[in-house]
């Protein structure tokens, strides 16, 4: 073990009692991109965290070339080399690229900044990463993907040993993964190592030299990325054999409930047509950034169009806000679920009852108490979600229950039609499979779905009918048998903006 | 963009400038030597505490205790130097010292104590408001000649004060853009707990800025004093809430992460050029509220309408 | 964490969220710690007659406070409500001039300006999108030049007899002003807890975004929140009005930053998405014990202001300590 570069001995950690990390011993050879699996509350933020410097093991050692740096400061963890990226982004916008690279470490002439030299730095780095970018321009006009590169700009200013990445790929676009995947290989080669946690199969098979999977705390174990499949991990994540991973398809659709005509939005969307039947899912996929976004917030009233007629089983839709649609029975599940679909700092029932609110009304405006505690109890029954009491905040829960939250929320107006954006981004495995099942509960019942996401094997494994969707239009319909990737992602790059001969 | 330097959001400035020209179109009197000395005469107090509050602002908070400062400082000055006028400079340098302590106080019960801005420094305003009542109750006391010198200099149209005021804006511009502690500044209205987690020293920081708007607002009450020649300890009323309007108006953010400190200058002279030209035109100054609080409200919807800035 | 413990325990929605709840129970705690103090210190104090006194005079803050609430539980604030009361006071003394004749137009003018001012301070913050605290306070220093002009600076008139009995008027041995505010609050309490305009404001206050997918008509909503503030002031001018018995150009000036320190204390967040009624009211009477226990001490109106400031901080510093607080 004399080579390992990174090393976890035996670490533990609890919390009020309850073991988060459980005697968990771990190790990474220098230049390596390592995968961490597991299903949410598994361990891998908490272990993560020790590492950087947030918590302090309770026991165990955390060695970084042989030298103990399980008990640093986070600033001090920064300058051994230790670097973590997390999804909430931790830059300042209204400061400059170089200024946040060097925030806190500026070069200095006679006590002011040496604007010239660590404009020169942040140049060296950006240009060492292979991604041009302006050190001069404020971070707050960047795109997602590009602010994510300042991160990675960033981390290497120090003398970066091991870079943690959170789920690093969920806001950004495939052109924008490939260029991402390159530049952690650049650092593989540079003897960095690199620490990957993602939810993304697919990811992990194209991009780590080896993967270790939590469960419950434990370390159960590594494997090299050549040696596994996909099953094998789910079992080691889940501990139980997955068959029959997606639920059975709709095998009855009734007509259309939900038919939009003409829908343009200028240099975004021109979708001549487009049909949900009751009881069937159709998947809306592509290229990132090729409109979907825009459709699915058109649909709902977010966004106004250009042009575009919809109807809700034959009567013209209003598209004028979300509060027209949701009166209509069009149920909006938002690909942000903190952001968008919950008050994070109220209760989960009130979460719950939001949007059905009228329903449950007395003389006019007050709350029906007694009703909407009984609708809540439903909804979390119905649904299977995890809380210590409906009176917690909605921030306690973990996403995968967050995003019942949201689900039980838009439930709530017996929607004909739900819209579900992302549905299952950032949600572990066992989660994910709920809501599939949740999902074709509904169909069963009568609802139509129509949801995008940008997980191909997610869009195969869960739509009745797949819309491809390139440049604003629908490149292709594919069902049954012709839903294959490779049929997608054909007719997803043929006619996608800036696509690769 | 920071790296421009002083002028900051120059667009904004402009626009100040804009309605500043317009003001001399309208009434061409105040062109004259002395309406321009009495106008910026009249600015110079506004413009001082109008940086401390931007720089309160800036990360993300607020000073609400800048009108009991200044009186406080004020009826020091004026008390004390009555009494023992060959220590000027010595009470001076009190009052100043005073106002640091008040605003290192604010500072500590915001960024170490963690307490709301808004309401703590109206607080402790509240309560240093009530102090200088009780040093002086009834506007009294009496600055040495020497002292009233200072507000009361002038080359020409400009007052000296003023220049100080101008070169200590540069300077002060030139600490937060171009070194790494102002900088750091930024970084806490712009995201806290990022400029904590790079390292940098985010409390001390916040402390130092409540001190410095503390030190300003006293060096305000000062020259309040210079200038009248005698105490007052409600001179300061008004001070809180145009400090305010004056940053805001210059286009510094409410939100933090935002400064614009030649806005808030220019800011300050155009509240006191309005006051004077409804002043010259017999307007009763019951309009001039009126007017300053429509003005308030059409330059921050103009701002936002420029900026097409669409709702969430 | 099965289910089935959930639905066993049945639904303890009636417990409202710790924080607020346990601020609630401090501002009880502080006031009976200022009541428990008076005892001590100044005997005279704790006599009904002269609580009721107190109460009469906190009755005006603490409707203020509820229409404050109200909108700092969206996030907002609202600065101009002090000037409300002001208005109220020099329109209804100067229109009614001591006659009862046409008070009851008059009290209705009387309230529809403060709803119109709060609709303009909603349309200012909601279409125009400016912060409220700069959209209120130029509307403060608007509505204070309104007044000084419609006064030409000096109030003439005074309030009618049915106005002063308001004000001053006692129904047995509890002040009518008293009485108006345990109908006011309550009722408000109720309006922000218990109807869906109510929990809508929260999430309003909580996060924008969700609130305007979920349906919620943001706008319109904040709008009313104003108006309600509005209507709140210049309830509480009528009852000044009557309190002093002529207009005043200063009737108004300390309820702004009053409404919103006894908001604050009460348990209300400044940054929204949470906020109490009847803790505000609570914040109000005991800044309203505060003060008056200084001044029946015989300190200063400059030692009283010293006092206030420091117990205001104090209070803040108290709050920090009932329980976390989602950071900013």
């Amino acid at each position: 073990m004399a080579d390992d570069f990174l090393e976890f001995r035996d670490v533990s950690k609890s919390f009020r009692g309850t073991p988060a990390v459980d005697h968990v011993s771990m190790a990474v050879p220098r230049g390596h991109i390592r995968a961490i699996l597991g299903e949410n509350g598994a361990g891998k933020s908490t272990l993560i965290k020790m590492l950087c410097g947030v918590y302090a093991p309770d026991s165990g050692e955390i060695l970084l070339e042989g030298r103990r740096v399980n008990n640093l400061a986070p600033a001090s963890a920064l300058r051994t080399g230790i670097v973590a990226i997390y999804q909430e982004f931790n830059l300042v916008p209204q400061l400059t690229v170089a200024q946040n690279i060097f925030l806190g470490r500026f070069p200095t002439r006679w006590g002011r900044i040496d604007n010239a030299e660590s404009k020169r730095r942040s140049l060296a780095i950006l240009d060492s990463l292979g991604i041009p970018i302006d050190p001069d321009r404020p971070v707050a006009d960047l795109n997602v993907a590009e602010q994510q590169t300042v991160e990675i700009a960033k981390a290497l200013s120090h003398d970066l040993k091991v870079l943690v990445m959170d789920e690093p790929t969920a806001a950004l676009k495939d052109a924008e993964i490939a260029a991402l995947f390159t530049v952690i290989r650049s650092l593989r080669a540079r003897g960095v190592c690199i620490l990957y946690i993602s939810h993304r199969m697919s990811e992990i098979f194209a991009l780590a030299d080896s993967v270790s999977v939590l469960k419950d705390g434990r370390h159960v174990g590594t494997r090299g990325v050549s040696e596994v499949d996909r099953d094998t991990l789910v079992r080691m994540m889940i501990g139980r054999e997955l068959a029959n991973y997606y639920p059975a398809k709709a095998t009855q659709v009734g007509d259309v409930v939900l038919a939009a005509k003409d829908l343009r939005l200028r240099n975004t969307l021109d979708i001549e047509s487009l049909q949900v039947r009751r009881g069937e899912i159709v998947g809306i996929t592509g290229l990132e950034g090729q409109g979907q976004r825009e459709l699915v917030r058109a649909l709902c009233g977010a966004i106004a169009l250009d042009t575009g007629e919809v109807r809700l089983d034959g009567n013209r839709l209003d598209l004028s806000s979300p509060s027209a649609t949701i009166a209509a029975g069009v149920g909006f599940i938002p690909d942000d679920r903190k952001g968008e679909g919950l008050a994070l700092v109220r209760s989960c029932g009130e979460n719950i009852a939001l949007e059905s609110l009228d329903q449950r009304r007395r003389a006019g405006i007050f709350i029906d108490g007694r009703k909407e505690r009984t609708f809540i109890g439903r909804m979390i029954e119905a649904l299977h979600i995890r809380l210590a009491s409906s009176q917690q905040p909605a921030m306690d829960l973990s996403g995968g229950n967050q995003q019942k939250l949201v689900l039980a929320k838009v439930l709530g107006i017996g929607p004909k039609v739900l819209i579900m954006a992302e549905p299952t981004r950032g949600i572990d495995v066992g989660a994910k499979r709920e809501i599939y099942n949740i999902m074709r509960d509904l169909t069963a019942r009568g609802v139509g779905i129509l949801m995008t996401s940008g997980e191909l094997p997610e869009i195969i494994g869960m739509s009745d009918r797949v819309l491809v969707i390139a440049r604003g239009r629908v490149a292709a319909e594919l069902d049954g048998a012709a839903a294959t990737e490779e049929n997608i992602m054909q007719a997803a790059i043929l006619e996608s903006v800036g696509a690769p001969a | 963009m920071i790296g421009l330097g002083f002028l900051g959001k120059a667009a904004n400035t402009v626009f100040l400038l804009g309605l500043i020209v317009v003001a001399a179109v309208i009434e061409p009197t105040i062109l004259n030597e002395r309406a321009l000395r009495n106008i910026l005469t009249s600015a110079n107090p506004l413009m001082i505490v109008a940086a401390g509050q931007a720089l309160a602002m800036l990360t993300g908070g607020i000073d609400l205790s800048v009108a009991s400062v200044m009186s406080l400082a004020n009826v020091i000055a004026a008390s004390a130097m009555q009494k023992s006028p060959e220590y000027a400079a010595l009470i001076v340098l009190g009052c100043v010292l005073a106002g640091i302590g008040v605003g290192a106080l604010n500072g500590w019960l915001v960024s170490y104590v963690r307490l709301n801005p808004f309401i703590i420094t109206l607080a402790i305003g509240m309560a240093v408001q009530g102090l200088t009542l009780e040093i002086m109750n009834v506007p009294s006391g009496l600055v040495t000649s020497g002292f009233r010198l200072l507000a009361r200099t002038a080359f020409g149209p400009v007052p000296v004060a003023t220049i100080v005021i101008g070169a200590a804006f540069v300077v002060l511009a030139t600490l937060l853009r171009q070194t790494p502690h102002g900088v750091a500044i930024f970084a806490i209205g712009g995201n806290e707990a990022s400029a904590r987690m790079s390292g940098l020293p985010t409390r001390r920081l916040k402390l130092a800025v409540y001190a410095a708007s503390g030190m300003l607002s006293a060096c305000a009450g000062l020259f309040l004093a210079s200038r009248v020649g005698s105490g007052d300890p409600l001179i300061g009323d008004p001070y809180s809430m145009d400090s305010i309007t004056a940053a805001v108006l210059g286009g510094t953010s409410l939100i933090g992460g935002v400064i614009n400190l030649a806005g808030a200058l220019v800011a300050s002279v155009l509240l006191a050029l309005i006051n004077t030209l409804l002043n010259l035109k017999g307007i009763s100054p019951f309009f001039q509220w009126i007017v300053k609080g429509a003005i308030l409200i059409a330059a921050l919807s103009l701002d936002l309408l420029r900026h097409q800035r669409r709702s969430s | 964490m099965s289910t089935s413990v959930e639905s066993k325990q049945g639904w303890r929605l009636r417990r409202p969220s710790l924080r607020v709840f346990r601020l609630q129970f401090a501002v009880l705690g502080a006031i009976a710690g200022v009541l428990l103090l008076a005892s001590i210190v100044a005997p005279g104090f704790l006599e009904v007659g002269h609580l009721l006194n107190v109460a009469r005079q906190v009755s005006s803050l603490a409707i203020v406070t509820t229409g404050q609430v109200f909108v700092i539980a969206t996030g907002g604030l609202d600065l101009s409500n002090g000037m409300v009361i002001t208005l109220v006071t020099v329109v209804s003394a100067t229109l009614l001039d001591g006659r009862d004749t046409y008070l009851v137009p008059v009290i209705l003018l009387c309230l529809s300006i403060g709803v119109g001012v709060g609709l303009v301070n909603g349309l200012l913050v909601t279409k125009l999108r400016i912060p409220p605290l700069i959209g209120t306070l130029g509307m403060f220093g608007i509505l204070r030049g309104i007044a000084y002009v419609y006064t030409s600076g000096a109030p003439k008139g005074a309030a009618p007899e049915s106005l002063k009995m308001l004000g001053n008027g006692h129904l047995g041995i509890i002040p009518l002003a008293v009485i108006c505010a345990a109908i006011f609050v309550p009722l408000g309490a109720a309006f922000l807890n218990k109807t869906t305009f109510g929990r809508r404001l929260f999430v309003i206050g909580a996060n924008r975004r969700t609130a305007y997918l979920s349906g919620i008509r943001v706008d319109r909503t904040i709008i009313l929140a104003y108006m309600f503030s509005g209507f709140s002031a210049a309830v509480a001018g009528l009852i000044v009005a009557g309190y002093i018995g002529v207009g005043s150009l200063s009737a108004g000036n300390d309820y702004n930053m009053n409404s919103i320190a006894a908001a604050v204390i009460g348990g209300t967040a400044l940054i929204g998405g949470t906020g109490s009624v009847t803790g505000g009211a609570a914040g109000a009477l005991f800044l309203g014990l505060v003060v008056s226990l200084l001044r029946f001490l015989g300190l200063s109106y400059s030692a009283q202001l010293i006092v206030q400031g420091v117990i205001l901080a104090f209070a803040v510093f108290a709050q920090t300590q009932a329980g976390p607080e989602r950071s900013s």
